[in-house]
């Protein structure tokens, strides 16, 4: 076997094929396999509320069960047998007090569950749920003549900088080298290559980065590559975690492809994929003066850098 | 450069851990780099008692500077009911809440604290998030902070104090991307200047004798677990694991659960607890073993996997550690398992394909090269610190 040859995910699809048929042939009693998932669950994370809740719930699942069993080991030389004849003379006590607790428990968890499944029914419908990143669209071939002035609009921010979509972070370089402080996120593991170039690049998409943003920490919001993509939702959201998580003096860059851009033979995959109708540069310009922002456009032939400030910056 | 690290215990007794982390920095930052690096630390080594056993004041270990204060008060006894308080939606507790817990976890020391707003180092790393001189000296010090959390999805996590000691860093070394992950979204840390930087590899120092025989168990293969025997590290399953996988599987295979033991476990003849062994014991009997394993779902970086692999071992990790999955992943250095029969039949796949243990403890030996290489690593972290201390102190609470 060489380098090349080792497919884990082919070894991970048959480890868990062979486990479904053990499972189905009940080759492991069924009783024994949820006595040892518990022990499985028992120390696994889930511990504040947030990720998933199906995750949360098998864990409520894993520790319903109140065993009228106590342990009985012990250090002490009797202690085993003093405990054992305590939990004996007891037992019809716990038991009694263990089932009804029980019994409470998987009825609380059933009420769950069904809250669980009424939530992905409702998930389902929401077009959030289709993705939660936009994939990122960008002229093939394309120069990013929009990059010094972008530069030359984020010169005097004060606060930190994010290029969303950098891909390999020619404009983060850009921006660093004058002394700004700036990074970049993108989703695309292979450009990023956190760490590689000295630069501060994350793995993230756009959403997933501001969402975990503190309220106004950023003096400086460039966009590019991700807005072409979005579903309306994804719109809506990204406009107020902008206007949250944005200084007071931010300054917001939004470069556009245009629609006549992205048509024909020049459609790419992931945006026909995605179902959406990208923004006219013009409709960009609407949008964020809607929201009381100060904007200004410069234009191309395939694209458009559309720069936005707060009323009082400007 | 000058550094200075807090951390509740520090010393060569202190194994593994987010301590041993921040010891392993400090030494190389003073040995690779040549820089001035000073520890806060208190006098405990126990992290359960937080006892007071070494003599306070200033003394050198291995070129850092280690000033140790005494604590006022170490584990609260009624630290466990308060822990077990808090687990129910602990980020609905109130400010109040989060500050005895962090007081009852220990070690309080009010002197290390203090101490803090004297300290003349360029930059002050706190290692980990949540002990007191952390919590209550984050905020104390005047030059740039970094925070190394070191956290696992852990109900003390969501408490509300831990959004402003976040917040009061000026830069964050996450160990992982899964660490950060886990962070970003609880703490909104996401326009901190940050890295991931994880931990080096110490090179093995077996001396080749053969693991079974310092086992006790000549003439027989055996998987490797190593870290603290302890049910929250996952030992308590891995034993009930193997025992069933043994009843299912009968031959000549042994356990081996090598590290401290917080608690012990049932004799059986099948599983070995030597418990705290030299290192190169420990390298000798990771290089004998067929496989490495590691249970444990509460990891925030795991060098034992990345040891095993150095070693040139396959590993198995927990599926739900988020951490240990993400080496696996990005090295394709071993399986990960989620419940007992995947446990089984991945271990049986192991054990059964020579060629597949190998080439799976070769491409973890390559990814460790390739991230997790001292020189590389530490010249990464001084580049990070530099830059953190010329932008200066920045975040406050």
């Amino acid at each position: 076997m060489s380098a090349d040859d080792l497919d884990l995910d082919l070894i991970r699809q048959e480890i868990a094929a062979e486990v479904a048929t053990r499972r189905a042939s009940g080759s492991l009693d069924a009783l024994e396999e949820r006595r040892l998932q518990r022990l499985f669950e028992q120390y696994s994370p889930h511990a504040g509320g947030v990720g998933a809740l199906s995750d949360a719930l098998r864990s409520v699942d894993a520790t319903i069960y109140i065993d009228p069993e106590v342990p009985v080991a012990s250090s002490q030389p009797a202690g085993a047998a003093i405990k054992k004849t305590l939990r004996k003379a007891n037992y019809w006590y716990m038991r009694w007090i263990t089932t009804q607790t029980t019994k409470a428990l998987s009825n609380i968890a059933g009420v769950l569950h069904q809250v669980g499944t009424e939530i992905d029914r409702m998930n389902r419908r929401l077009d959030l749920v289709a993705s939660d990143n936009p994939p990122i669209i960008e002229l093939a071939g394309s120069t990013p003549w929009w990059h010094e002035s972008a530069v030359g609009q984020l010169d005097a921010v004060s606060g930190r900088i994010v290029v969303a979509a950098c891909g390999e972070g020619s404009l983060v370089r850009e921006l660093t080298s004058r002394g700004l402080d700036a990074y970049g996120t993108d989703p695309r593991r292979e450009l990023t290559s956190e760490g590689a170039s000295g630069l501060d690049l994350r793995t993230e998409g756009v959403i997933d980065h501001l969402e975990a943003v503190a309220d106004g920490m950023l003096g400086g919001i460039v966009l590019t590559g991700v807005t072409e993509a979005m579903l309306p939702a994804q719109r809506t959201w990204l406009l107020r975690a902008l206007e949250r998580t944005a200084r007071a003096d931010a300054v917001f860059i939004v470069h556009v492809i245009k629609p006549e851009a992205l048509q024909g033979d020049k459609l790419p995959v992931a945006l026909e994929l995605a179902g959406v109708t990208p923004l006219r540069p013009s409709t960009w310009v609407a949008l964020l003066r809607e929201r009381g922002l100060n904007v200004s456009i410069v234009e191309a032939d395939h694209d458009a850098l559309i720069v936005a400030t707060h009323a009082q910056r400007a | 450069m000058k550094l200075a690290f807090v951390t509740p215990r520090y010393g060569e007794q202190v194994m593994g851990g987010a301590e041993g982390a921040a010891r392993s920095l400090a030494e190389h930052l003073v040995a690779d780099c040549g820089h001035d690096v000073e520890v806060y630390t208190t006098c405990a080594l126990d992290h359960l008692s937080w006892a007071d056993v070494l003599e306070p004041g200033t003394s050198t270990l291995n070129g850092v500077t280690v000033h140790r204060f005494r604590s006022t008060k170490g584990r609260d006894e009624k630290f466990s009911d308060l822990d077990a308080r808090i687990r129910v939606a602990p980020n609905s507790r109130s400010m109040e809440d989060s500050l005895a817990w962090v007081a009852a976890n220990g070690p309080v020391s009010e002197s290390l604290v203090d101490a803090l707003a004297t300290c003349d180092a360029d930059v002050v790393a706190f290692y980990p998030y949540l002990f007191y001189m952390t919590v209550h000296g984050i905020d104390r010090v005047r030059q740039p902070a970094v925070l190394h959390p070191a956290a696992h999805d852990e109900p003390s996590l969501y408490l509300p104090i831990f959004q402003g000691v976040f917040a009061a860093a000026d830069g964050i070394c996450f160990h992982t991307e899964a660490e950060r992950s886990l962070v970003e979204p609880v703490l909104h840390t996401a326009a901190t200047d940050q890295i991931i930087l994880g931990l080096g590899t110490g090179r093995a120092c077996g001396t080749g004798r053969d693991g079974a025989t310092l086992l006790g168990i000549t003439g027989r293969p055996y998987v490797v677990s190593v870290g603290r025997v302890d049910e929250q590290k996952g030992s308590t399953m891995l034993y009930e694991y193997f025992v069933e996988y043994k009843k299912r599987h009968p031959g000549p295979l042994a356990l081996a659960l090598v590290g401290p033991v917080s608690r012990p476990l049932p004799a059986h003849p099948d599983v070995v607890v030597p418990g705290i062994v030299s290192e190169e014991d420990k390298w000798d009997i990771v290089s004998g073993a067929e496989v490495a394993i590691s249970p444990s779902a509460m990891e925030s970086f795991s060098l034992v996997v990345l040891e095993a692999w150095v070693a040139q071992r396959a590993v198995m990790v927990n599926a739900v550690c988020g951490p240990t999955v993400e080496h696996v992943e990005a090295s394709g250095g071993g399986l990960a398992f989620e419940g007992y029969l995947s446990f089984e039949v991945a271990l049986e796949r192991l054990l059964g394909d020579e060629q597949l243990r190998s080439k799976m403890g070769a491409s973890g030996a390559a990814y460790v090269a390739r991230r997790y290489d001292w020189p590389v690593l530490i010249r990464r972290y001084e580049q990070f610190l530099m830059s953190i201390i010329a932008k200066g102190r920045r975040a406050r609470r």
